[in-house]
């Protein structure tokens, strides 16, 4: 299954409990794969170390 | 809940009967490779150690997230960071690589609510960089080409 334009803007995407409220498991999908593109953006564009960073 | 206890220095593994030992073992060195690499790749290093329970069954499962607080539905894994019994819980009804890669991302919770103490990281950083490090790392063993090719993983 394709979804077209329903990619969630991460200022949407702050809340752990409405992040861990979702129970629909293609749209979990679809949120942790948001998550998992902006921090391989961090990774590609700023190195790991910037992860580190922003966690301390 | 009956559950066996496996006993390391550093932390300890909980499992229920119906979940090999060497599987067992087998999670815990993967915990000792996850600190190890994380370290490295991020400068960070945790201060405790959790340990580790794993279930062979969702009602198990089911069980121990009522004991935490959470209603499990379709977590194979969570990180409970306080309570009675805190530490990474695996539902063990997958095979090993899949569960090495809950276990690293529940692993990189804990790293992530460490360092961040008080202060509120969002959700997506949180979640995102669980779900990075568990494809980077908790593949590594089984599939490095999955690992080095990521720009290739689709949505």
């Amino acid at each position: 299954m394709v979804l077209a334009s329903t990619l969630m803007p991460l200022p949407t995407l702050e809340s752990q409990r409405d992040w861990n409220a979702q129970r629909d498991p293609l749209k979990a999908s679809q949120i942790y794969s948001v998550g998992f593109m902006a921090i391989h953006y961090l990774v590609t564009t700023y190195g790991e170390q910037s992860v580190g960073t922003l966690i301390q | 809940m009956e559950l066996r206890k496996y006993q390391r220095l550093s932390f300890d593994v909980y499992f229920s009967p119906d979940v090999p030992t060497a599987l067992v073992l087998d999670l815990q060195g993967h915990v000792q490779a996850v600190r190890v690499q994380l370290t490295q790749r991020l400068g960070v290093e945790d201060r405790t150690i959790p340990d580790l329970y794993v279930m062979g069954s969702l009602k198990a499962f089911g069980a121990a997230g009522a004991t935490s607080g959470l209603r499990v539905t379709i977590e194979s894994g969570f990180f409970a960071p306080g309570g009675n019994a805190p530490g990474i819980y695996l539902l063990a009804n997958k095979p090993i690589p899949e569960l090495k890669k809950t276990l690293t991302h529940e692993y990189t919770h804990l790293l992530v609510e460490e360092g961040a103490g008080t202060s509120l990281l969002p959700a997506w950083f949180n979640e995102g960089t669980a779900t990075y490090y568990e494809n980077v790392i908790g593949l590594t063993s089984s599939n490095p080409d999955v690992a080095r090719n990521l720009d290739l993983l689709p949505l």
